[in-house]
């Protein structure tokens, strides 16, 4: 069951396009002040990652979070989602590079109660602002410029942009990418919207269907 | 029992609003907004005054009155066995006092100074009562009569050769529901307006046409009547004051000693000390009372014309909100709409909290209790802005606002809108479905939101409100930016009869029930849809949705069926002080979402896929080559996911029990 089709730019997809300017002008998302929760707001004293518990329910946890990585953009679903959940909950510095790796899932834009902002439609941003706060920026950041997708860093680049106040992006800019590093990433941590690929679940097999008609097509079927 | 209680209750009143004549009290400085003049205070005050002996003398000829006619009260009382109503006594308040010089009057028309007696009037009747050669007690009824034609029934100016000083005053008087306010004023010979002395009644007139007789009041130097009289003369009390006032007289003693505190009426020593009821406080608390036997006067209590402040004003039934926008002495509660017959309790917190000084407390804009003054009601029934006062002597001390707070939601959910969707090439492949609902919340009273003096409201909430995640998983602590916020329940049922292949599962489509607590808006996870700031919108919140499912060829075969039952209520919140409160009506709006699976067909594609010249075949796997439904085989009909009758509409028909 394939349930991707990558290089899907949310603002072509199939939400009213006049929503989703509403929606990004509310959240921020024009403006560089993303999210409900103020950019930069951190972990309180009781949420402050940690290293140093390993239960083995928690080495359960981020093992879980482990198998359930993927390459290309997918669909999360409730069962994803409670597993990055499980795991970031843990707030352990093992699972932190992982649930970065989670910013490929994204939730169905074409299925939806309520309408979601680009932020909220990756699930784990929100996971990563709740359990680790500025301390998942240098491991975004490492992520980025190692990643040469740009669809991945775009998504790494929301991330920072709920962690971070844009005065606290450009001092991380300055500690943490040398000049001309990442180009695509530098971009979407400042651009007003960011280019979001998407996995839908749809099913439509749009690519498949057009890819048969034209071979059928060469062959003389019209 | 409820007898008795009201006769207390009449006697605290009565005997304790004496010193309600009181002009010194410590006001802060209140916005007059929806106040009438004749309450604002007289003068900003920065700090105690001290009332001048002349202020005094008439502020006390008033309070005695008060007292002999809830002697009579309680005379009549005692004789029908009915006790008196709390609109039977007689009260006055005093403002707007000033004393000078006669010369300043002197040339000035009467009229311009003392009201004509015209109209109601307020006649008042002396009775005395003796006992076997016993000193004369008195009570007086008053009564109120029409006059019958307009005169300027005292002296005029021409007769004010015999006195060098006057003191002007407003004199609102309240009896029997009726009340009336006008001018009087008093003339008389006082040499230095700096001593204590009080003028002695001969050199004395009051000049109110209104209230008649009050210079026969201002000569009464009799006990007021205790009751049942019959009684009362068999007492140790009686004989005790009895003595008193022989004493008193045989040794040319003042029966009214010049520190008397104002409403001091001959005999109160004594009874003080026989502790029926409380004493009043000398004006200038100092020592007791001439005799020295009878505690004079409660020597031992602050001075209540001096220290009385309201320190505080607390609420049952709203939250006081800490941040203020305007003026920060106002002190602003706020409370969701209540039921009808649910009530704010406002709380006056007082300095020194004597029973003296609760008699000094009333309330505008609030119904005070009628068992405690400090205590006061305001309807919560209904969204309204209260501006309430706590007065000291009739003068605001602490202003309050009582907002009681609901929106009220409009806007709707249109038919859901489908949407066929195409490949590039333009083959059907899929449908969207989804209804647009928007939603307006007016919040009452706008002025909450408007006023120069109001809570601050605005600005980002302080704390999450409840709940945990929505049905994806998704945190509900997103779904707030602002204190003010729009939100949404939702109820969810999900089905479908493909099985094989099975429907893609979707994060939103777990069954869901509304939230058991009210507030949690379990649909509500994010604030890109709503606008919760009210303050440039003229007290307006808004949001929008468009819930919407999209499926294409994935799932099922040709007939199978899903569905998705939306029911929604939308509802404004509003976090006041740390807590979350649910502050409108549910709207509610549904949305049924239905897809059946149906055959691709050539003519619908206008392709002739499998070559036979036509296009009036079903299109099949097999012409295609391809897995379609993601079953793994090859050997199905063709079908996409179309409307089958989605609906939307604004109630919650069929919103199963959860």
């Amino acid at each position: 069951m394939k349930r991707f089709s990558n290089r899907v730019l949310v603002a072509l997809g199939l939400l009213p396009v006049a929503l989703i300017g509403f929606a990004l002008a509310k959240s921020g998302a024009l403006n560089g002040k993303l999210g409900v929760i103020r950019s930069g707001q951190q972990p309180t004293a009781t949420q402050t990652a940690t290293s140093g518990r390993n239960s083995v329910e928690d080495d359960q946890k981020v093992e879980r979070l482990k198998s359930i990585a993927r390459e290309t953009p997918a669909v999360a679903n409730r069962q994803v989602v409670d597993i990055m959940r499980e795991a970031a909950h843990t707030r352990r510095d093992d699972a932190l590079p992982h649930l970065i790796r989670a910013l490929v899932y994204n939730f169905d834009p074409d299925n939806q109660n309520e309408f979601r902002t680009p932020e909220m439609l990756l699930p784990a941003v929100q996971l990563l602002k709740e359990n680790y706060g500025e301390k998942a920026v240098p491991a975004l950041y490492r992520e980025a410029v190692n990643s040469n997708q740009k669809w991945y860093s775009n998504r790494i680049a929301i991330a920072v942009r709920a962690i971070l106040s844009p005065a606290d992006i450009q001092i991380a800019n300055g500690k943490y990418l040398r000049s001309a590093s990442a180009p695509d990433f530098l971009a979407a941590l400042t651009t007003e919207k960011v280019e979001l690929f998407l996995a839908h679940s749809n099913g439509r097999n749009s690519e498949k269907l057009e890819e048969i008609r034209k071979a059928k097509q060469k062959n003389g079927n019209l | 029992m409820m007898k008795r209680a009201l006769k207390l209750m009449g006697d605290l009143m009565i005997a304790l609003l004496l010193v309600a004549l009181c002009s010194a009290v410590l006001p802060e400085k209140v916005s007059g907004e929806g106040e009438p003049k004749a309450l604002q205070p007289q003068s900003s005050q920065d700090g105690p005054t001290r009332m001048s002996v002349e202020e005094k003398l008439i502020r006390d000829v008033y309070a005695r009155l008060m007292r002999y006619q809830s002697a009579g009260l309680d005379q009549r009382a005692a004789e029908s066995g009915e006790p008196a109503q709390p609109a039977s006594y007689v009260t006055f308040e005093l403002r707007n006092v000033h004393s000078g010089p006669i010369s300043e009057i002197d040339q000035k028309p009467l009229s311009e100074l003392v009201t004509e007696q015209k109209g109601d009037i307020i006649q008042i009747k002396p009775t005395r009562l003796s006992n076997f050669g016993g000193p004369q007690h008195a009570y007086y009824d008053a009564e109120w009569v029409t006059s019958a034609s307009t005169s300027q029934r005292v002296q005029g100016s021409a007769g004010f050769e015999n006195f060098n000083r006057y003191t002007s005053y407003q004199v609102t008087v309240s009896f029997n529901g009726k009340q009336r306010s006008y001018r009087a004023m008093a003339v008389y010979r006082l040499d230095d307006p700096n001593t204590p002395s009080r003028p002695r009644s001969t050199n004395v007139n009051i000049l109110d046409n209104i209230t008649i007789d009050m210079n026969v009041v201002y000569g009464d130097e009799s006990p007021r009547v205790r009751s049942p009289w019959s009684k009362y003369v068999k007492t140790s009390l009686y004989r005790a004051i009895a003595k008193s006032i022989k004493a008193k007289t045989d040794a040319e003693q003042l029966l009214r000693p010049e520190d008397a505190p104002i409403g001091y009426l001959p005999g109160d020593d004594v009874e003080s000390s026989f502790n029926e009821m409380p004493m009043l406080a000398p004006i200038d608390g100092g020592g007791g009372g001439d005799d020295g036997g009878g505690g004079g006067g409660g020597g031992g209590e602050p001075d209540p014309c001096q220290a009385l402040t309201v320190v505080d004003v607390t609420a049952a039934g709203a939250t006081k909100v800490t941040s203020v926008s305007g003026n920060a002495n106002i002190i602003h509660f706020v409370t969701p709409k209540g039921g009808a017959t649910d009530q704010v309790t406002l709380t006056a917190v007082i300095n020194p909290d004597t029973t003296a000084n609760r008699a000094r407390i009333s309330w505008q804009g609030a119904t005070m209790s009628t068992s405690n003054r400090l205590q006061a009601t305001v309807s919560k029934s209904s969204a309204s802005k209260n501006v309430v006062k706590v007065l000291i002597d009739g003068t605001a001390a602490k202003e309050t606002r009582v907002w009681v707070v609901w929106a009220t939601l409009s806007g709707g959910v249109a038919a859901p809108t489908v949407t066929a969707l195409n490949t590039s090439g333009g083959l059907r492949n899929g449908t969207q479905i989804g209804a647009s609902f928007s939603s307006t919340a007016a919040i009452a009273p706008s002025t909450i939101i408007t006023d120069a003096d109001r809570p601050n409201l605005s600005g980002a909430n302080t704390v999450a409100p409840p709940g945990t995640n929505n049905v994806a998983g998704q945190p509900l602590s997103g779904g707030v930016n602002a204190k003010w916020d729009m939100s949404r329940r939702v109820t969810i049922r999900s089905s479908n009869n493909a099985t094989a292949p099975a429907f893609p599962a979707v994060a939103v489509d777990g069954n869901d029930c509304y939230p058991t607590n009210l507030v949690i808006g379990n649909d509500d996870a994010g604030t890109g849809d709503e606008n919760n700031n009210p303050y440039p919108t003229s007290a307006q919140l808004t949001s929008l949705d468009v819930p919407t499912r999209t499926w294409g060829m994935q799932g099922g075969v040709v007939g199978n069926t899903y569905r998705t039952q939306l029911w929604f209520q939308e509802f404004a919140r509003l976090e006041i002080q740390g807590t979350w409160f649910v502050i409108s009506d549910p709207q509610s709006w549904r949305v049924d979402i239905r897809f059946i699976k149906v055959q691709v067909t050539e003519a619908l594609w206008h392709w002739d896929v499998n070559g036979d010249g036509d296009m009036n075949d079903d299109v099949t796997e097999t012409m295609l080559g391809a897995d379609m439904n993601g079953d793994g085989d090859t050997n199905d009909n063709v079908g996409y996911w179309d409307n089958d009758s989605s609906a939307a509409a604004n109630d919650n028909a069929g919103r199963p029990a959860c």
